[in-house]
């Protein structure tokens, strides 16, 4: 049985057939390769792997690859949420000084009601009787509108910015 | 101009990535975008190559351009604009694949050889209708040497990978990789004879002596 190969040759090996070998060691390898047909056996085995990878198939990206990839430079160039964008309230027409969010409204709306709620039945005599189940549904039914968009409102910082939206040179019918 | 600035110079105007990135470096997207659609395919099929799986390779591949344009200050044309992808390339995959072995995220499938598969030399032998000499459907030889690719450990696959199909000689192999032309000669050469190793029903004939001392042994390469 032949010597197994050592690593120095075959490292040689490799290096002459990836072009990697300067010319006079070349040379010699090849003087080598001529009287040794184990040596030749050992090359064109390593060659024969080594050209067995080109059957394996060449992945191709997705056509849309480029454009999702913008699409995430877009998301890493504004790390903040998409959310609209508000001018100063001060800046528009009509406009009234900003006075906090319209949640911050809605709370000091509710809390104040409630206080005027205690206040007023120290004063007035109480309620004859509780609001019946038909009369919670036409409040509900009122107030709709306003439920049912609310997700949309959070992104008002006022009730007055809305208002001013609605003004006719801003987002009116056109002719 | 000193001298390093009117190399640099003469690289920008004769090579056509390093002008498009340094257009990217002043902030243009549209040049950036030109270097995507240059350099996609060659990335994904590192990817995919390295990886085995194309959704993974094209999110990483995203990830590479990504991190160009991160990086984009500072970006130097110094060097050739690829061997600058391909060394962020490299850094990024040999993360995923490092954060991969300590938490496998992919469930194993179980078979017959237990869960992590059939090894490589069980799909290889055995079945005498899968020899060369009764041909061999390009599918199943693909499927075939894609187990021998993941046969390699990682840095002789990105070695092959870097070699075979982006024809890089061993100095650049070298410089993405960060290791010396030493350390990469060897690399090659351990990768070359496991793959012959785990291909050997495919690269030699029936009756054809095989040469002893075909064996791979595994141990790391220095760098």
């Amino acid at each position: 049985m032949s010597e197994p190969l050592d690593e120095r040759t075959r490292e040689e090996l490799t290096a002459y057939l990836d072009g990697e070998m300067d010319e006079p060691a070349a040379a010699a390898l090849e003087k080598r390769l001529r009287s040794d047909p184990q040596l030749q056996r050992e090359l064109e085995s390593l060659k024969r792997a080594w050209d067995l990878l080109d059957f394996l198939p060449q992945p191709e990206p997705s056509p849309e690859f480029t454009a999702r990839t913008l699409n995430r430079l877009e998301i890493v160039r504004s790390p903040q949420p998409a959310t609209v964008t508000m001018p100063p309230l001060g800046s528009l027409p009509g406009a009234t000084p900003p006075r906090g969010s319209l949640w911050r409204w809605v709370l000091t709306a509710g809390v104040a009601g409630v206080a005027g709620y205690f206040l007023m039945g120290l004063a007035l005599p109480p309620t004859p009787r509780p609001p019946t189940p038909a009369e919670l549904e036409e409040r509900l039914a009122a107030d709709l509108r306003l439920l049912d968009r609310l997700h949309l409102y959070r992104y008002a910082e006022s009730v007055e910015f809305l208002r001013a939206l609605d003004h006719p040179d801003l987002f009116g019918d056109s002719p | 101009m000193d001298g390093v600035g009117h190399t640099s110079a003469q690289m920008a105007l004769r090579d056509p990535d390093i002008r498009l990135m340094l257009r990217v470096r002043s902030g243009d997207t549209s040049a950036f975008a030109e270097l995507v659609e240059r350099y996609q395919h060659r990335v994904v099929g590192i990817m995919h190559h390295l990886l085995g799986n194309h959704e993974e390779a094209e999110d990483l591949a995203q990830e590479v351009f990504l991190r160009i344009y991160r990086n984009r200050s500072r970006y130097h044309p110094t060097a050739r604009f690829s061997t600058w992808l391909f060394t962020i390339a490299n850094n990024l995959a040999s993360n995923v694949l490092r954060s991969r072995r300590r938490k496998p995220t992919q469930p194993l499938p179980m078979t017959e050889s237990g869960p992590l598969g059939a090894r490589p030399q069980e799909q290889l032998a055995v079945d005498p209708a899968l020899t060369p000499a009764h041909g061999l459907r390009q599918r199943e030889l693909a499927s075939v040497i894609r187990t021998a690719l993941d046969a390699l450990n990682e840095r002789q696959r990105m070695a092959v990978i870097l070699n075979k199909f982006e024809d890089m000689n061993y100095a650049e192999i070298a410089e993405v990789m960060g290791l010396s032309t030493k350390a990469v000669k060897s690399l090659l050469s351990r990768a070359r004879a496991r793959l012959r190793e785990v291909l050997h029903d495919y690269v030699f004939m029936d009756d054809e002596p095989i040469p002893n001392g075909t064996e791979s042994d595994h141990a790391e390469e220095s760098p």
